[in-house]
């Protein structure tokens, strides 16, 4: 497996993920590029899908075993990050600022699983997949699915509406 | 019949599989068609709130950072090599010292091999096993569905040998006075200590487990090793058992 070809295909995903995952920048890079250490040191080959799903499910246990929810949720309501302008005015830069800390604190209110199921399906994968890399039965991940976008989007409704 | 409920929508929706008479219904159903849509609808609202976070990502930064670190890795083992025989030819050295063992007229080596359970008595001593621990072991024939090797009781740290094998055979071998067990499709050792080596197939499914934890496995073509490898090459692979 090619490292250089690998990298640029996973990386940028890989550590989007862990981003929303964990809402830092800094340990969603620790988090991406442990995984793809582990990838390259233990020779895992197979396709580029199937490399892809493993890395997400090797990031997602990463994440779960360095944060614990107790712990880390006062630190992601508190995380305000300075987002690089893109050009915009910086009204839309302080609306998108605004949206993007909704959306990190509703995912945190998320529990990690459902949270977890979110993200991994929002970042394309199926239902076999995500419940490979979670740990639960396939056929549950439609019931836990719902429930996830659900509480979401409530959440978002209730931090949007407190703004 | 009742409708749909929400996760099933939420299935069909996302092309799952769902049970065909409820499919139907639903495509037949005004109620669950709405409610089909809202779920859709929604799911365009949250794939566009998770899709807004446009951090910037320095591929090469990492790139580097990885690589150094796998550098440093490799770097920190090789010095070990100086001190060990090259994997294939270890190995094969225990395997010799059992299979010499077992060509003695009345040795309880060949007794032991391929028993539904045995516990591995000593082995006469050659003139090559005196430079190998006395070994003991089992070999198992493996069919087209896979082999599970279990090994319990293996030192934390202990380095593992796992040997390629071009035939559809499993092997373990341990020190004197671990015990063996075997099944269709299983093969376990409570092992006294080390040195302990594996045999696997070459190809097939395979999967091997140390003190409660999977170390190996092998999937179509895919081969994972959950907590990496100290050594790798075509003859096999070396792990170190991880802490219980």
């Amino acid at each position: 497996m090619d490292f250089d070809t690998t990298f640029e295909q996973q990386y940028p995903g890989l550590v989007r993920y862990c981003h929303r995952l964990t809402g830092d920048r800094d340990v969603a890079e620790d988090m991406a590029q442990e995984s793809l250490l582990r990838l390259f040191d233990g020779g895992v080959e197979g396709s580029e899908q199937g490399v892809r799903a493993w890395l997400f499910k090797t990031a997602t246990h990463l994440v779960r075993d360095r944060y614990r929810v107790t712990k880390n949720r006062q630190r992601l309501l508190e995380v305000n990050p300075v987002l690089p302008g893109s050009g915009d005015g910086p009204e839309r830069n302080l609306e998108r600022r605004e949206t993007r800390a909704r959306v990190r604190a509703a995912l945190d209110t998320l529990a990690p699983r459902d949270r977890e199921i979110l993200l991994m399906r929002y970042s394309g994968f199926s239902y076999r997949e995500v419940a490979d890399a979670i740990g639960v039965a396939a056929t549950s991940i439609g019931t836990l699915l719902a429930r996830a976008e659900r509480r979401f989007e409530e959440a978002m409704t209730e931090a949007g509406e407190a703004a | 019949m009742t409708h749909a409920t929400e996760a099933t929508l939420v299935a069909i929706r996302d092309g799952a599989l769902v049970d065909a008479d409820e499919s139907i219904h639903v495509f037949g159903c005004e109620v669950c068609t709405d409610e089909l849509d809202r779920v859709t609808a929604r799911s365009v609202r949250v794939g566009r709130a998770l899709d807004d976070d446009d951090i910037s990502i320095d591929i090469e930064a990492a790139k580097a950072s990885v690589r150094a670190r796998l550098d440093r890795k490799r770097a920190a083992e090789r010095p070990r090599r100086r001190y060990h025989l090259p994997l294939g030819r270890a190995a094969a050295l225990l395997l010799v010292a059992a299979g010499a063992a077992s060509a003695l007229p009345g040795s309880p080596v060949r007794e032991w091999i391929g028993l539904g359970t045995a516990d591995g008595p000593t082995a006469p001593t050659t003139a090559t096993s005196q430079e190998v621990p006395t070994p003991s072991g089992i070999e198992v024939a493996v069919s087209a569905r896979g082999i599970t090797v279990t090994l319990r009781g293996v030192p934390a740290a202990e380095q593992v040998q796992v040997v390629w094998l071009d035939e559809q055979l499993a092997r373990i071998s341990a020190a004197d006075g671990s015990s063996y067990t075997f099944a269709d499709g299983r093969a376990e050792a409570v092992v006294t200590g080390g040195p302990v080596s594996v045999a696997l197939p070459r190809s097939g499914p395979a999967m091997l487990e140390i003190n409660g934890t999977v170390v190996l496995s092998r999937s179509g073509e895919t081969l994972t090793l959950p907590l990496g490898s100290v050594r790798r090459d075509d003859d096999g692979i070396v792990l170190t058992v991880p802490d219980r």
